[in-house]
């Protein structure tokens, strides 16, 4: 399943041809379902690009008695099998300043050939501008660490990835480092015990986190949706941070008659209303009448007023939780839940504001369906779009007209703005760890390496308080009609909350989706389906207490 | 050692004598096939029964506890989602099985017509029943696309709307019956080898006595190609059952849960949610429903199957 899955979105991604879809999938046969789970059981899958592989050398084999000094696991994991003595390559590693990034270079350890294994897939990293930078920092570190290679296990999503985590450590050899991996993808295996907690390898090292980091990266780094507020464990060094903010086409607007948007966050102005209201004026139909105007054609809409707005983002604004870590209740039947998400359902299918898929990718000519709404905005038939600094690359990429970035509106009740946050991350069973915390070190707190890694190759504001100014002037160099300080300001009012660690992590929303999607399709009002939401959100989350319990 | 030592010269004449060795032969070649049976079928099987009535806990499995009847009776009288992924799968089986069966035969006997090229259409209608589940799925999603797919083109040609296909819970089951289709030549050479052993002359000598061709469809051909519509019900039952590539790939289960498999569902349970214990009871009650149904058709085959050389009843 997880070879077909692999395929299928290897194939989405454009990293597979047609051609070589068909000769890999045919190849799988009939059922080699329960084949591909099995061998990806036995580690044998060749996940990584040919390129890695001869970068890294030999698949890692790490012996089963591998040291982890100073490195207690956490409770709930604790590997029986586990030495606890033996000398490491990070005992020999030269301590670093508190507040100062590390060098990259440490002494060589001594013995056999190591390596370490890194899965990419939970988040971005795979991209084909992405890989050689990394590339490039793993060749770094081994010239430096002499015989640990590093080996990139690739797989194309995060389903991919969940698959191959949890079916290698069922067999006993998961990779030792995962990287870059989303809060979600940390999240979906904090309450499995998946993660080492690197504070004794920080503190071995006299590494402060709160002095390297963006203080918004702390809260996800330490799991603190699961480990609580007054955590004391890191799950994950932070690599990359993604802020949000609202793109807007300034021809349109100054067609428009428009003002553009402000550029200050948090402006008591800039609410959801007057971003309705610009919409509307920007939403146009065939014979040049704006949605909300009388004789406004819906069905024949030929330019919106914006590409995307998450509803995530909006019921958060009107003060929704979907899960409350007090009451331990989901919140899908609360008054701001229901206003937020049907104020949301209403931008598509009673404003006219936002295009379904559909409307979007027929207007836009997009060939996959899913695509269509940014598309909208990047050929110019969307006059906004909530986009993020990860779509840079992509969506930013726009010839055919000026655009500049704004912040996100306030809702109702709060400014709520995304925050995305990747890490590199430990997997606790793994042996040779601290070969693993040695690469996450040169990676991710070396200052050089760091910036080439979070915004050469991810697009990312540097997680590094050290490497601010240098997405600053990657931005000024690569977007330079964009105002880069709305893009740095977005992480003093962006947050990581929606990817928080709740109970039943997946389940939730496997559970509550289905009956809160006619609602997004415009066939149910928000408070039709809340009651409904709210019992079986209410279930899911009752039964995982029945059967655990949170860290103290 | 003295008294065994006749007793292995026996084994030794034994396996030297041309039976013997015959038996060891027959032993030897069948042993691989065994070996997978046990470590790869009966021992998981095994385990799964024993993990069903637990909470095991996939990737710690230290911490598995026994918990008695508790998955069974969570599926069975306390999971929504239990229900409605067993009414997706029992309507779609109950629509695909006899799609197939009927449009299976309807080729089948399309193909039993002797003229230039039939064995040509025969190879052309069986090669799709050889492609991966995934590349069909993939083929049927572009198919399915209301805005640039091949079906709502066709629709439009024909002056017809466009349908939201498999992006609609109305229309996602009969989406995947439709898809299901593009593996009837699987089906339809079974009919065809039955068609092709019904004896001419029964044909014949209902056509001297005045029968039409609709009779003889019915009263000869129909009864003696009986045998194969119970294999390929059985089959295609127990098949449908199963159903996962076709949700996994092309609907994740969606929209509104209106094409959640049974076997999605317990793959979620098992790789998603990480709850092995309950995946494992819900594969078992799979298992229990297949095999009521399987005999439940066994025994009404009594009725209605017929062979030819043992007279009615199966």
């Amino acid at each position: 399943m997880t070879f077909e899955a692999d395929l299928v979105a290897a194939l989405k991604e454009g990293r597979l041809t047609r051609r070589q879809f068909l000769r890999r999938a045919a190849g799988l046969g009939l059922s080699m379902s329960a084949v591909g789970a099995l061998l990806e059981a036995c580690g044998s899958a060749p996940a990584s690009t040919p390129a890695a592989t001869s970068a890294a050398g030999v698949v890692p084999t790490a012996p089963a008695t591998e040291a982890a000094t100073g490195a207690p696991a956490i409770a709930m994991t604790a590997p029986a099998t586990e030495a606890a003595t033996g000398a490491t390559a990070a005992a020999t590693t030269a301590t670093a300043a508190t507040t100062a990034p590390v060098a990259a270079a440490t002494a060589a350890p001594s013995g056999g050939a190591k390596s370490v294994q890194v899965l990419v897939g939970f988040g971005s990293g795979n991209a084909p501008d992405q890989i050689p930078i990394e590339e490039q920092l793993a060749k770094k570190f081994t010239d430096a660490h002499g015989d640990t290679k590093v080996e990139f296990l690739r797989v194309p999503d995060s389903d991919a990835a969940q698959n191959k985590l949890t079916l290698t450590m069922n067999a006993g050899n998961p990779p030792q480092v995962i990287l870059p991996s989303g809060v979600y993808g940390i999240n979906v295996f904090i309450d499995q015990g998946v993660w080492a907690d690197l504070t004794p390898y920080l503190k071995k090292d006299n590494l402060d986190v709160t002095q390297l980091f963006q203080a918004a990266t702390l809260p996800a780094a330490r799991g603190e949706g699961y480990y609580g507020k007054n955590s004391r464990v890191v799950v994950g060094i932070p690599v990359a941070l993604h802020g949000h903010f609202l793109g807007y086409n300034k021809d349109l607007f100054q067609k428009a008659g428009l003002p553009d948007p402000t550029h200050t966050w948090n402006d008591p102005a800039w609410t959801y209303d007057k971003l309705l209201e610009y919409a509307q004026k920007l939403t146009l139909d065939k014979n040049g009448q704006h949605a909300g105007e009388d004789g406004f054609d819906a069905d024949n809409i030929v330019q919106f007023g914006m590409a995307r707005f998450d509803a995530d983002i909006i019921w958060r604004g009107y003060g929704a939780h979907e899960y409350d870590p007090a009451t331990r209740k989901v919140g899908y039947n609360t008054p701001e839940y229901i206003q937020g998400f049907q104020f949301a359902a209403d931008l598509i299918h009673k404003y006219h504001v936002i295009p379904t898929d559909e409307a979007a990718a027929a207007l836009s000519g997009a060939t996959k369906t899913e695509e269509g709404t940014l598309q909208a905005w990047v050929t110019g038939k969307a006059a906004m779009a909530e986009l993020c600094t990860c779509d840079l690359p992509t969506w930013g990429a726009v010839k055919t007209f000026k655009w500049d970035v704004a912040p996100i509106p306030r809702g109702p009740k709060r400014l709520f703005s995304y925050l995305n946050l990747d890490v590199g991350a430990i997997v606790d069973k793994a042996t040779d760890k601290d070969a693993a915390w040695e690469l996450l070190k040169s990676m991710l707190i070396d200052q050089g390496n760091e910036e080439q890694l979070s915004y050469e190759s991810l697009k990312a504001i540097p997680p590094l308080k050290s490497n601010t100014a240098h997405f600053t002037d990657g931005v000024k160099r690569d977007f330079p009609t964009l105002d880069v300080n709305v893009l740095t300001d977005s992480l003093k009012y962006g947050s990581t909350e929606s990817e928080d660690w709740h109970p039943a992590y997946i389940e939730l929303g496997q559970t509550t989706g289905p009956l809160l999607d006619p609602v997004r399709r415009g066939e149910a009002k928000a408070a039709d389906v809340a009651a409904k939401a709210q019992a079986a959100g209410q279930k899911v989350i009752d039964d995982w207490f029945a059967k655990h319990k949170l860290p103290s | 050692m003295a008294a065994t030592t006749p007793a292995l010269r026996r084994v030794g004449q034994r396996l030297r004598s041309s039976r013997g060795r015959e038996a060891l032969a027959a032993y030897l070649f069948v042993s691989p096939w065994v070996i997978g049976f046990l470590l790869f079928i009966l021992g998981p099987m095994i385990a799964s029964f024993a993990a069903s009535f637990s909470d095991y806990a996939v990737l710690h499995p230290e911490q598995t506890g026994w918990v008695g009847w508790a998955n069974y009776q969570r599926a069975l009288f306390e999971d929504p989602i239990f229900r409605q992924a067993l009414k997706v799968t029992v309507s779609y089986s109950v629509l695909a099985v006899l799609a197939d069966l009927v449009i299976g035969f309807l080729l089948a006997l399309l193909l039993n017509v002797s003229f230039r090229g039939v064995t040509f259409f025969r190879t052309l209608y069986y090669m799709p029943a050889v492609i991966s589940g995934v590349v069909v799925s993939l083929m049927f999603l572009w198919i399915f696309n209301p805005r640039f797919g091949l079906a709502n083109y066709v629709l439009r040609l024909a002056g017809l709307p466009g349908l939201p296909w498999v992006y609609s819970p109305r229309w996602v089951l009969p989406s995947l019956v439709i898809m299901s289709l593009w593996g009837v030549g699987r089906s339809t050479l079974i009919y065809l080898a039955s068609l092709q052993s019904i004896p001419t002359h029964l044909s014949e000598a209902a056509a001297i006595d005045g029968a039409g061709a609709l009779q003889r469809l019915l009263r000869i051909t129909l009864p003696l190609v009986t045998p194969a519509i119970f294999f390929n019900l059985v089959l295609g039952l127990i098949d449908r059952l199963q159903t996962f590539t076709e949700a996994f790939v092309v609907t994740q289960g969606g929209p509104d849960n209106a094409s959640l498999f049974y076997v999605l569902y317990l793959y979620r349970n098992a790789f998603t949610y990480f709850k092995m214990g309950y995946a494992a009871a819900l594969a078992w009650i799979l298992f229990l429903i297949t095999l009521a149904l399987t005999l439940l058709i066994f025994r009404s085959a009594t009725r209605w199957v017929y062979y030819q050389d043992e007279g009615r009843g199966g």
